[in-house]
């Protein structure tokens, strides 16, 4: 087994920093799709690192590493959605033009990115899904060990999350 | 961590502080650790010193 302990503790910093540098962009990028907030991903990464050390030695197996980091990502991102209930409510009151605007300055992101701005739309088990198998690229074996839940049902939720996207997507192209 | 992104993710921009970011936490994690290390083994002390004093 590839255990990740070792006894030599600068040999787990460094060998801890060399799997975060692997992977922060990864983990940025999911924070972003979560978040669509530079600030808010910031400290979703930040806090998913902070964990992620403080609970290194849980990790028998470096082989998931990543598996389990995104974990915690996602947990640190629903927290800090959770604690921005009322920012996020207000954005959503706005007119559709001011969502654009939003859109253009914070994001600086192309408004013709159909799939990128339709998951918002979804719910949170639905975006976890599309964005760990369309961004990470992950097996239905991977998304389910990241989110706990059956194999079957990850099936299930992402033809519900295509079919919801699928008329996102057709409506943004009439 | 290999991925193929696509749909416009790519186009999410990374940046500069993510690093400085990353290093904070990491410091901050272990200080968090140090300071765990020297409450336990002061308890630990002070256990024993209990014991002794009994």
């Amino acid at each position: 087994m590839d255990k990740i302990i070792t006894t030599d503790k600068n040999l787990n910093d460094e060998l801890f920093s060399d799997l975060i540098d692997s992977c922060k962009e990864n983990l940025y990028k999911i924070a972003f799709s979560y978040l669509k907030n530079e600030q808010n991903s910031l400290d979703a990464v930040s806090e998913t690192i902070y964990k992620a050390y403080k609970n290194i030695n849980k990790l028998k197996n470096r082989e998931f590493f990543n598996t389990w980091i995104i974990k915690i990502l996602i947990n640190s991102c629903k927290t800090v959605l959770k604690n921005n209930k009322v920012i996020y409510i207000e954005e959503y009151n706005t007119t559709k033009s001011d969502n654009l605007d939003i859109l253009e300055t914070d994001f600086k992101l192309s408004i013709k990115i159909d799939l990128y701005n339709a998951i918002d739309k979804l719910n949170d088990k639905f975006k976890s899904i599309i964005i760990l198998k369309y961004l990470e690229d992950m097996s239905i074996i991977q998304i389910s060990e990241v989110l706990n839940l059956p194999e079957g049902t990850v099936k299930v939720y992402l033809r519900r999350a295509l079919g919801v996207l699928k008329i996102e997507l057709d409506e943004g192209c009439v | 961590m290999i991925t193929k992104n696509q749909y416009g993710f790519e186009q999410i921009k990374i940046p500069d502080k993510l690093d400085e970011v990353i290093k904070k936490a990491i410091e901050r994690a272990k200080k968090e650790k140090k300071r765990r290390i020297i409450k336990l083994n002061s308890t630990k002390l002070i256990e024993s010193n209990i014991l002794v004093l009994k």
